[in-house]
């Protein structure tokens, strides 16, 4: 009978079906990255086990990190033909690329597995799927980012704001706005948005108009944005450049004559971001 | 969500923005501020220890702030500022260790810690009439 069925599976084989011979040796790792907070992973498994005359059809469930980090899984395949795999976010509702899968075919166990062969790569979502034999394998960063908007940290007073580009992501920053409230301390406060890498600054931009005492101004910066001339009521530009920021940048105000009680609003931001899986 | 006051910078954030997606806060760097005080003395502080000072960007906006009232005691010129790493910051970011499930889960630093904030009452919720 075993016999019989083994011939089954080879003779479906031989008729073109794709597959991959599996030893029993094998496993599939999933590692993911994510960002979001709720979203699960569930791959779809059709498996010609090698003493059975019909596939095996299963799922597998796994659960990513919620902070960019990489999660990985390994499921034992069986003796017999890896016939296909599909990949689709399950539960939450993860935003396009912001969660990333890779399925390899592995043999071994955790750290000191040897990786054979990559299936799958790429984003997923509840409507995306990943799929093998067929979905490319696609890098983290191609194609459109998510687009998100954030709430920064408001900062104490007489402190500057400052965001960092969280781990595992890459950030374009489309648009920001924040206001400051400035003291009865006659001085003129000239706002300066920096870019630097953690440490060092490599670009600094500034609006046209300064802030005196007692004033209340809202800042907006946007990627492209034109560079005013002077200040508009309660409005002042600042023209963004086109920069993509990787982990641990920062974006910060350095303000000149900045005074005890000026007081920093939260910033908020329009970022398009890349999970960097790497 | 909650909200929670960083007890290093004492900035406030909420720890899940929009979509659902985790806030990873990192304090600020802390502004030095260098000045020459009214008895001739140079110092330099963060901005935050000049409270109760005026600073003034030069010694003729000094002297007009005294001419206009103010104390000169209590007017200090600044001569520079610069930014500099907080001592004890906090890093909500996670540092990037492999491990055999994938990376293991730390923070970068933990600085000194974070308390949360009670949330307000929320005044559209129905209020119960007393009969």
């Amino acid at each position: 009978m075993i016999a019989e069925t083994k011939y089954a599976a080879l003779d479906a084989m031989l008729a073109g079906e794709l597959g991959i011979w599996c030893t029993g040796e094998e496993s599939l790792r999933i590692t993911s990255f994510s960002g979001d907070a709720d979203a699960v992973v569930t791959l779809g498994i059709r498996f010609q086990n090698d003493d059975r005359a019909n596939p095996n059809v299963y799922q597998e469930r796994h659960v990513p990190n919620t902070d960019r980090t990489a999660a990985s899984s390994d499921y034992p395949l069986g003796c017999g033909w890896l016939k296909a795999i599909t990949a689709i976010a399950s539960s939450g509702a993860p935003v396009y690329a912001h969660t990333f899968i890779r399925v390899d075919l592995i043999r071994g166990r955790g750290t000191s597995a040897t990786v054979l062969q990559t299936l799958l790569q790429g984003p997923v979502t509840a409507l995306t799927r990943r799929a093998w034999p067929g979905s490319p394998i696609a890098a983290s960063i191609e194609g459109p980012g998510t687009m998100r908007s954030i709430a920064g940290t408001n900062p104490a007073a007489n402190a500057e704001i400052s965001e960092t580009v969280p781990t595992g992501a890459r950030w374009r920053v489309h648009a920001l706005v924040f206001t400051l409230v400035t003291d009865a301390t006659a001085a003129n406060r000239e706002v300066v948005l920096t870019f630097d890498d953690g440490t060092t600054v490599y670009y600094a931009t500034t609006p046209a108009a300064n802030q005196a005492a007692s004033l209340t101004r809202r800042y907006g910066a946007a990627a492209g944005g034109v560079r005013g001339a002077a200040a508009t009521a309660a409005e002042i530009a600042i023209a963004l450049p086109d920069l993509w920021l990787p982990a641990g940048h920062r974006l910060q105000t350095v303000t000149t004559n900045l005074q005890v009680t000026d007081n920093y609003g939260a910033p908020q931001l329009l970022v398009e971001e890349h999970l960097e899986a790497a | 969500m909650s909200r929670f006051r960083c007890n290093s910078c004492q900035g406030e954030y909420d720890d899940v923005a929009a979509g659902g997606v985790l806030y990873f806060h990192a304090c600020p760097p802390v502004t030095l501020v260098r000045v020459r005080l009214d008895s001739g003395i140079e110092d330099e502080r963060p901005l935050r220890a000049w409270r109760g000072f005026t600073i003034a960007s030069s010694d003729a906006q000094k002297a007009a702030l005294v001419d206009a009232g103010g104390t000169a005691a209590l007017i200090v010129v600044e001569l520079a500022r610069a930014d500099a790493p907080r001592a004890g910051a906090r890093d909500e970011n996670t540092l990037r260790r492999g491990g055999a499930h994938g990376e293991i889960r730390v923070m970068k630093a933990e600085g000194r810690g974070r308390a949360p904030i009670p949330a307000l009452p929320d005044p559209a919720a129905p209020v119960d009439d007393v009969v």
